[in-house]
């Protein structure tokens, strides 16, 4: 089986090192262990390990000397930009070879006429959108990460964000891609001249998590930016009622630029915290609402969103007069992590997605089966994409956490599953849920999926250990996916990412 | 070896074979097949005995592709023409492959949704045939393409083992993406039984705003504008004089029988379209001989299907016709226009020109003609643009490659193909790779 572990091979670590050092320069291999322990997790900290090295190319030539070097000595490698994936797809699982992107950030091109963006993979998401700006363009895709996040790393991970619902996700604005492929060649995928011929290669390529090859450069679409937005939060004391909202606005035929919900766990969280928005506490459910287009027509658009509001009984509604309050109730959604450290130790922010439709019924099957494992839940999510973050708030520190935190995650997601959902909306799979492939996909499904693999990673090298189930039968989440929220990793819950 | 025989169940009579035919050659038998497990037992035979099969939908797109190296079996997917699953408020539908998108449509209108394609054909095409050939019309400018709405897939593979991938989710990261290698993949990685895609609300109001600009570097300036600016059409379409004439036979819009014309159509709430139409006036009126605005729906879509519609554009020919489409930049439009001396109809904003050229008799001239072929895809080849064939008469079929894919990329498709399927079952022949 191509996914099988690849083994523990011994290999000339000293003659490797040397190697690389000629590539690089000494400065730009890491290979001491205190060097390499930033690179032994990303956000997910699951399955620690040590790579053998980390480099930092700075080009295309490079890369294929590096990955070359890897086929040459059999040596697993993986591709890093920002290391926010949340399901542990930069982790060197396997050990071997982390090349590290943040030397190649340029932005390579920026072409108005065809309105795309050519970029390297270590650029910084927002930049391309800050770079376009005084044209008035930006790129669409906005992972809550985009701050810190790269475009390489969203690429590999088919990134979404709040404001996909509208604009879609990272594959729909991706054109072309330069990649390494394992055995050090380099190929281009896809265009920006029309449709490409043949299979859609780009198109394969986005999310298959650093498993394929490696991404050197990005073709991206850039669209004229919208230059109105209106915001508006609406407060329910029913979630059934803020779920009928959103079913609503969708049924009426607005498609927002955003539709996220807040929970009532996570309206308390915020209101206790530094991040407090003046929600009344009592309150059961809060969506967040944002439509954007042109200046004329967005308020019609408002209005018929206001009616379904009303319709379905919210207690409260506030539009935002102008940008500083827009920012004011976006706060309180982007916020909300750093929020529920301060109503319990530790927390699991869980990633599914389920049809819209069923939002009232797993909401409550949710909250009953946090009730039945005497576990705490909230909730903030994408609710106009069906894509749930279920958090569950645990203390690590009481016997037998981990064993029910675990099941009751593994619960969750069979239920997403069984309504017609699946496994992940944004975060991949990665290490994270493996074990779980096989609740959605027949051992045929994964096999051919599996082949698409070979085509591009025959030997196994690229990303090692990732996506496909590797215990085979043993379905349950790996226990070390909740040390995230210890003391040690708190630096990346500063970083908002979903 | 041995011929299929009517044994294989589903089997239609003789009689019908004739419905099937591919560049001249008539299966030696079409199959109608009722379940996934008819067509995993067919293929799991055509694998044992060689056979080539040619799935088939409404066979509009049959004309497209090299000749075939066999063809002992037409599938038809007939039988697979239901909307199994619809939940409005989802804005998702489960189709199956053999579905006619009219129907789809019809389905999906009283709930004020549809799936917004509009490839030519688009009365006779079936859903399964728009997925192998991702077929598309002027509304990819505004929303996008198959690519962009399939969010789930049920192929049969080569060997016969049924696969699902992806689900009825909008957004979704549950492994490979695989619904895109079966977009565009013609038929030759499995059948495809049945699709989830994704709905949009249907416009609540439509305006068409048709221009006739003074001459071709006007349309460069008029598209500039228009990109540059916060406008969001639907479609953008941009047709040279002979288009425009063929346009004018079939509905007398404007007595223009020189320049070039661009067609724009908005749709969304009423405030806004009406907005948008003035802004484009004030836009390109400085660039325009003369500008039409219509605002009745029926009047719209009648010119919207000429437009869409390969059939106007066929009928202004005597003999035989060459249909090429042409994928460059979208600032390389202008050239590419000037290049083509022909009825050119373009997708103006994705820079997709399709072009009909009319094919004289004689050998030399037909020679000519597959050189000015190579000389545009030679011209487009460092921008990574390409020149499909997409109809050539049979008697040039097999002179010159219809695809032109010749990258370095392809070789990545060549495994892809000998991965799924190995004896090369489906379409042999007929694709890039």
């Amino acid at each position: 089986m191509n996914n099988a572990p690849v083994a523990e091979r011994g290999f000339p670590k000293e003659e490797v090192y040397r190697h690389l050092v000629s590539i690089l320069g000494k400065e730009w291999v890491l290979h001491t262990p205190e060097e390499l322990i930033v690179y032994e997790c990303d956000g997910l900290t699951l399955h620690t390990r040590l790579p053998d090295f980390v480099v930092f190319p700075t080009c295309t030539e490079e890369v294929v000397k590096i990955v070359k070097l890897a086929g040459q000595y059999k040596i697993p490698f993986v591709p890093r930009g920002a290391g926010t994936s949340l399901s542990g797809g930069a982790i060197p699982v396997e050990g071997g070879v982390v090349l590290e992107f943040s030397r190649m950030n340029r932005i390579l091109n920026i072409d108005y006429e065809n309105r795309l963006a050519i970029v390297q993979p270590g650029v910084v998401n927002l930049h391309v959108t800050q770079a376009a700006k005084k044209k008035n363009f930006y790129y669409a895709p906005d992972p809550s990460s985009q701050m810190v996040s790269t475009i390489g790393g969203n690429v590999a991970e088919n990134a979404g964000g709040p404001h996909t619902l509208k604009y879609g996700v990272t594959t729909n604005h991706v054109m072309a891609l330069e990649v390494v492929l394992p055995d050090g060649e380099v190929y281009e995928l896809g265009t920006a001249a029309g449709d490409a011929v043949g299979y859609d290669l780009v198109g394969s390529f986005v999310g298959s998590e650093g498993t394929f090859g490696i991404v050197t450069q990005i073709t991206v679409r850039l669209l004229y930016s919208p230059p109105a937005v209106k915001t508006m939060l609406a407060v329910y004391d029913s979630v059934v009622d803020a779920t009928k909202t959103v079913s609503g606005i969708i049924a009426r035929g607005v498609v927002p630029a955003a539709l996220e919900m807040i929970d009532r766990n996570t309206i308390q969280a915020i209101e206790a915290s530094v991040y407090a928005t003046g929600i009344p506490k009592d309150a059961e459910a809060v969506l967040l609402i944002e439509i954007d287009g042109l200046a004329t027509g967005i308020e019609q658009q408002m209005e018929r969103i206001l009616e379904v509001i009303k319709t379905n009984n919210a207690r409260e509604i506030r539009v935002a007069k102008n940008e500083t309050e827009r920012k004011k109730l976006w706060a309180a959604r982007k916020n909300a992590f750093g929020a529920y450290g301060r109503i319990s130790a530790n927390y699991y922010t869980m990633d599914g997605v389920i049809p819209r439709s069923k939002l009232p019924q797993i909401l409550q099957e949710i909250d009953d089966l946090g009730r039945r494992h005497g576990l705490r839940m909230a909730n903030v999510f994408h609710a106009g994409d069906g894509n749930l973050h279920p958090i569950i708030l645990y203390d690590i520190h009481q016997p037998g956490a981990k064993e029910n935190v675990l099941a009751l995650a593994g619960e969750i997601l069979q239920r997403c599953v069984e309504v017609g959902g699946a496994l992940s909306g944004e975060h991949g799979i990665g290490l994270e849920k493996q074990e779980f492939m096989s609740l959605i996909f027949s051992e045929a499904d994964l096999h051919a999926m599996q082949q698409l693999k070979q085509v591009f990673n025959p030997e196994n090298l690229a990303n090692p250990s990732k996506i496909f189930p590797i215990r085979r039968g043993c379905r349950e989440l790996p226990k070390n996916i909740l040390e995230s929220s210890d003391q040690k990793y708190k630096a990346y819950q500063e970083i908002v990412r979903f | 070896m041995k011929s299929p025989t009517s044994e294989i169940p589903g089997t239609l009579p003789s009689s019908e074979t004739s419905r099937f035919i591919v560049d001249g050659l008539q299966p030696q038998v079409a199959v109608e097949p009722k379940s996934v497990e008819e067509i995993g037992e067919l293929l799991r035979l055509a694998g044992t005995q060689k056979w080539g099969i040619v799935p088939f939908g409404a066979g509009t797109k049959q004309r497209i592709g090299n000749p075939l190296r066999r063809f002992d079996v037409a599938i038809s997917l007939a039988n697979f023409n239901r909307v199994p699953e619809y939940e409005p408020e989802d804005l998702v539908v489960k189709v199956e492959s053999g579905c006619r998108l009219v129907d789809l449509q019809r389905t999906l209108a009283p709930d004020n949704l549809f799936l917004p394609l509009d490839p030519p054909y688009y009365n006779e095409s079936t859903l399964g045939g728009m997925v192998a050939s991702n077929a598309s019309g002027p509304w990819r400018f505004g929303h996008g393409t198959m690519r962009d709405f399939l969010l789930g897939i049920s192929v049969v593979q080569p060997d016969g083992t049924p696969t699902r991938f992806g689900a009825r989710v909008v957004k979704n990261v549950t492994g490979y993406d695989m619904c895109k290698l079966y977009v565009g993949s013609f038929g030759t990685l499995g059948i495809l039984t049945d699709f989830y895609f994704k709905l949009k609300p249907l416009p609540p109001c439509e305006k068409t705003v048709l221009v006739v600009l003074k001459g071709l570097s006007e349309v460069g300036l008029a598209l500039d504008k228009l990109f540059s600016s916060p406008l969001t059409p639907s479609a953008v379409e941009l047709l040279n004089p002979a288009a425009l004439a063929v346009l004018n036979q079939s509905i007398s819009l404007t007595d223009s029988k020189e320049g070039y014309s661009l067609v724009v159509r908005f749709g969304e709430v009423e405030n806004a379209v009406k907005w948008q139409v003035e802004q484009l006036e004030r836009l390109w009126e400085p660039l325009c001989a003369k500008g039409i605005i219509l605002g009745d729906i029926v009047e719209q879509n009648l010119l919207w299907e000429v437009l869409r519609e390969d059939r106007s554009y066929l009928n202004g020919f005597q003999g035989s016709v060459i249909k090429l489409k042409v994928n460059g930049k979208s600032n390389q439009l202008v050239e590419l226009t000037q290049r083509l001396e022909s009825y050119i109809k373009s997708h103006a904003g994705s820079g997709i020109i399709r072009a009909f050229l009319h094919l004289a008799t004689s050998p030399p001239e037909q020679q000519t003609m597959v050189a000015c072929v190579q000389g545009l895809r030679s011209y487009l080849r460092p921008y990574r643009g390409t020149v499909i064939i997409e109809s050539l008469p049979l008697a040039l079929k097999g002179t010159i490659d219809v695809w032109g894919c010749d990258t370095k990329d392809k070789y990545l498709m060549q495994r892809i193909r000998e991965k799924y399927d190995p004896l090369g079952t489906l379409n042999p022949g007929r694709f890039v790779v």
